[in-house]
């Protein structure tokens, strides 16, 4: 082995290193305990996406409508990929 | 469209599979022309290319094979991780009985692996040799598997698309519980026999093994792959979820019971087919195989030790057997 | 062959070279990087909400007229109540309150603070929080994105919502949420139960909807059964199926994602094998010495592999800590917009950090399979060369 790729090696494993270190350093669980007392608190877990009028906030709960042309079927743009 | 084909670990299954295939159909192709046109006495510039071509198939059996031992157990994972979406399911057992491909699939890859190492140690044996002597027949044998694969591949693709996320399937404890009084052991063995079985069974497969019985090392270590098999779903399994009607091969693959699943089968497999793979070699290629078996009794004494750990443990812990 | 002489010359080789694998280690952190960084958002994302999904309620119920939910007659909560094995039986208010001059919509969530939970829980949340004096005015308590919105727009101490009988409701920002909140939280305005009614109008018989829980969940077909009985325009909502979409809708997005990304794999592939067969067509002198010095052609494609997996490996590693950074600690800028949204309050979500071993799996068969496999002939082809040929 010569020296420059034992330098790549170590390099490679110093940052995984790293990464491993700040995984298992990372809050996890009061991160995790915070987000559920929100729910908690207010019974509602959906995800606060950042939505246009016309599409649902509250997931499975909500329906909404494009109140300018009501005949229309809800575009639903979130929904595309964001499957009801 | 299907929701299971958008499920991450189908994607890459089925990709890797498709990779593999196309890879396989190059050799088969080489393969076919191998078999027409070799003649090792021939000096031909077209032998000379042939032998070279032999090289370009084993190198794709090799990496394909090496894949294959990796992908089976994604296999399983990719089922057990399905579990979360098909109604009733609660491990992979519901998923690969999700529709009538599962269970042949499942089968059709632990034998396939099987033949392909097979295939491997005997072109390590063909390859010591100066002239070839085995070409011809590994060609034939990977005819074979290549047709096996064909009907794998084709049984993957099957098997994903035609799973339903809106039927429910049932869960390991209907499928392989003793619901209504029924026994699901064959041969009408109860426990107390199938334990005295399954010891005595290692017994044998050392036994012979240790001894060189070639032919008896072989009927040994399949009878003792089955009644392994049925000792860990119906008796070991139970310590391993410390609970005695959970009775299941999947449920030990999850997290829960720390993927300890994936070592179990993985020991047993790996331990049986060397074991036979060390007396196949012996006995019709005459190639002396200590070190295989040497291997393939460390594993499976493994396997022994930590079914039996579970048991003892559970026992020292609690100071009765279920 | 010394294994040591081995490593020496292969690792000596692929710095000689590196020109030639440079590009392809490029290209491959480059996909890996992109591809790692959407499924590690997706699989944090997910892992964060059916987290909160188990202090849930089990069941939702509302009243639904022409498809559409409407307002649910509070007395509905009795007759629920009625069905053996419910328990907990609450209503919710809560719904979209549109900031008309800009379109921008908040979610305001009425609670029942003289609940001894959920005034426990809300204390422990919020630091500092003083229940007396946020109950002795009309006040609410708002998240991080409604914050910064209101304060842009000059509502710093007191906001004035329009009811529909077309009345000013002036409520005092009593305090932000956590910035910890911001994955559910972000648009969302809490305030007392009754508050919430009068600002949406509801009736005082009238609630959004009714949540309960059914300890037992061999039960659950039954009193879904029953609710259908008992109420003849009602939507149940479960929990299990929100689990069960919550699944489904990062699998939807990461597999999207992944299905598009096939073809991005196979052009990869394309390039690859087109490359290392133009690398390796200019090895073959190199390679005729090495056939002629007497290695064999076993051992040139055992080098060829050696050197394709390094490039792999540390390709590999490579992307997958640079998505880690970028996800997990610079909590990715852009295309966490694509999974939360754009065109209502910007939202900052700070991911929690999920590795799993099958997720990195899969990463790693999606990318080395293809890649490994497209090497595998032009390795072959130079492999076989026979050295006198060679030399020519």
């Amino acid at each position: 082995m010569i020296k420059e790729f034992s330098i790549l090696v170590s390099i490679v494993l110093l940052l995984t290193g790293f990464v491993f270190i700040h995984y298992l350093t990372h809050n996890g669980v009061s991160s995790q305990k915070t987000l559920s007392s929100i729910s908690k608190i207010t019974e509602i877990s959906s995800p606060s996406l950042s939505v246009a009028y016309y599409e649902p906030r509250v997931l499975f709960y909500e329906k909404t409508l494009n109140p300018a042309y009501p005949q229309m079927q809800a575009m639903n743009k979130m929904d595309l990929v964001y499957e009801q | 469209m299907n929701e299971i084909l958008l499920s991450n670990e189908v994607i890459v299954y089925l990709l890797s599979e498709t990779v593999l295939y196309f890879l396989l159909f190059i050799a088969f192709l080489a393969t076919i022309g191998l078999l027409k046109r070799w003649n090792f006495d021939a000096f031909t510039t077209e032998q000379f290319a042939l032998e070279n071509r032999s090289y370009l198939v084993m190198t794709i059996i090799f990496f394909v094979m090496m894949l294959k031992v990796v992908l089976l157990p994604y296999f399983v994972y990719t089922i057990d991780n399905l579990s979360d979406l098909i109604p009733g399911a609660m491990c992979g057992a519901g998923v690969v009985k999700a529709n009538e491909y599962g269970n042949p699939l499942l089968a059709l890859k632990i034998i396939i692996l099987f033949l392909s190492a097979l295939w491997l140690s005997m072109n390590s044996i063909d390859l010591k040799e100066k002239n070839y002597p085995y070409l011809k027949l590994k060609s034939w044998f990977f005819v074979l598997i290549f047709f096996l694969l064909s009907t794998e591949y084709l049984l993957d693709i099957l098997y994903f698309t035609h799973i339903e996320t809106t039927n429910p399937v049932s869960c390991c404890s209907v499928i392989f519980g003793q619901t209504g009084g029924a026994n699901g052991l064959p041969f009408g063995l109860d426990i107390p026999k199938l334990l005295i079985l399954f010891y005595l069974l290692f017994a044998l497969v050392v036994l012979t093994t240790v001894s060189e019985l070639a032919v008896m090392s072989i009927i040994a270590s399949l009878l003792f792959g089955v009644i392994a098999y049925y000792a860990v779903v119906y008796f070991f399994g139970t310590y391993i979820y410390e609970l005695p009607t959970h009775l299941c091969p999947f449920c030990m693959l999850q997290d829960h019971y720390f993927y300890v699943g994936y070592l179990l089968w993985g020991l047993l497999l790996l331990g049986l087919f060397l074991s036979i793979d060390a007396a196949i070699m012996q006995s019709f290629f005459k190639q002396p195989a200590k070190s295989l078996k040497r291997i393939s009794l460390l594993l499976l004494s493994l396997f022994v030790l930590l079914c039996s750990a579970y048991v003892a443990v559970y026992y020292l812990k609690n100071g009765v057997l279920l | 062959m010394n294994n040591n002489a081995f490593l020496h010359f292969l690792t000596l080789l692929l710095f000689k070279q590196k020109g030639k694998h440079i590009g392809a280690v490029l290209i491959s952190v480059i996909i890996i990087f992109l591809l790692s960084s959407v499924l590690f958002i997706s699989s944090s994302l997910q892992s964060m909400l059916l987290g909160t999904l188990e202090s849930q309620s089990d069941f939702t119920v509302s009243r639904v007229q022409a498809g559409k939910a409407i307002n649910t007659p509070s007395a509905w909560m009795d007759k629920v109540l009625e069905i053996n094995g419910i328990s907990q039986v609450a209503p919710r208010i809560y719904g979209r309150y549109f900031f008309a001059p800009r379109e921008e919509s908040f979610l305001l969530v009425g609670v029942d603070l003289f609940d001894e939970q959920s005034s426990k829980e809300l204390r422990s949340l919020v630091k500092g929080l003083d229940l007396k004096s946020f109950l002795s005015t009309d006040s609410m308590l708002v998240g991080e994105g409604v914050k910064t919105f209101l304060s842009e727009h000059y509502y710093k101490e007191y906001f004035s919502f329009k009811t529909p009988q077309g009345s000013f409701k002036k409520v005092k920002i009593h305090q932000a949420l956590p910035s910890g909140t911001n994955l559910i939280a972000n648009d969302m305005i809490i305030m007392p139960i009754e508050l919430a009614r009068e600002i949406f109008g509801l009736g005082e018989d009238e609630v959004t909807d009714i949540t309960f829980n059914v300890p037992n969940d061999a039960e659950w077909d039954n009193i879904i059964g029953k609710l259908h009985l008992l109420f003849y325009d009602v939507r149940v909502v479960e929990k299990r199926e929100i689990v069960k979409a919550y699944e489904n809708l990062y699998n939807y997005k990461g597999g999207l994602f992944l299905i598009l990304y096939l073809v991005a794999m196979v052009t990869f592939m394309l390039i690859l094998y087109q490359r290392y067969s133009m690398v390796y067509s200019t090895e073959r002198k190199e390679i005729g010495i090495l056939r002629a010095v007497g290695w064999s052609i076993k051992d040139i494609l055992k080098l060829k592999f050696y050197e394709t997996a390094v490039v792999v490996l540390v390709s590999f590693v490579l992307g997958v800590i640079l998505a880690y950074l970028y996800v997990f600690i610079w909590d990715a800028p852009l295309l966490s917009q694509i999974f939360l949204g754009g065109a209502n309050l910007p939202n900052h979500v700070s991911f929690v950090p999920v590795l799993e071993f099958g997720l990195l799996g899969s990463i790693f068969l999606f990318y080395a399979i293809p890649f490994l496999a497209a090497v595998l002939i032009p390795a072959w082809k130079i492999a076989v060369t026979p050295p006198k040929e060679a030399m020519l």
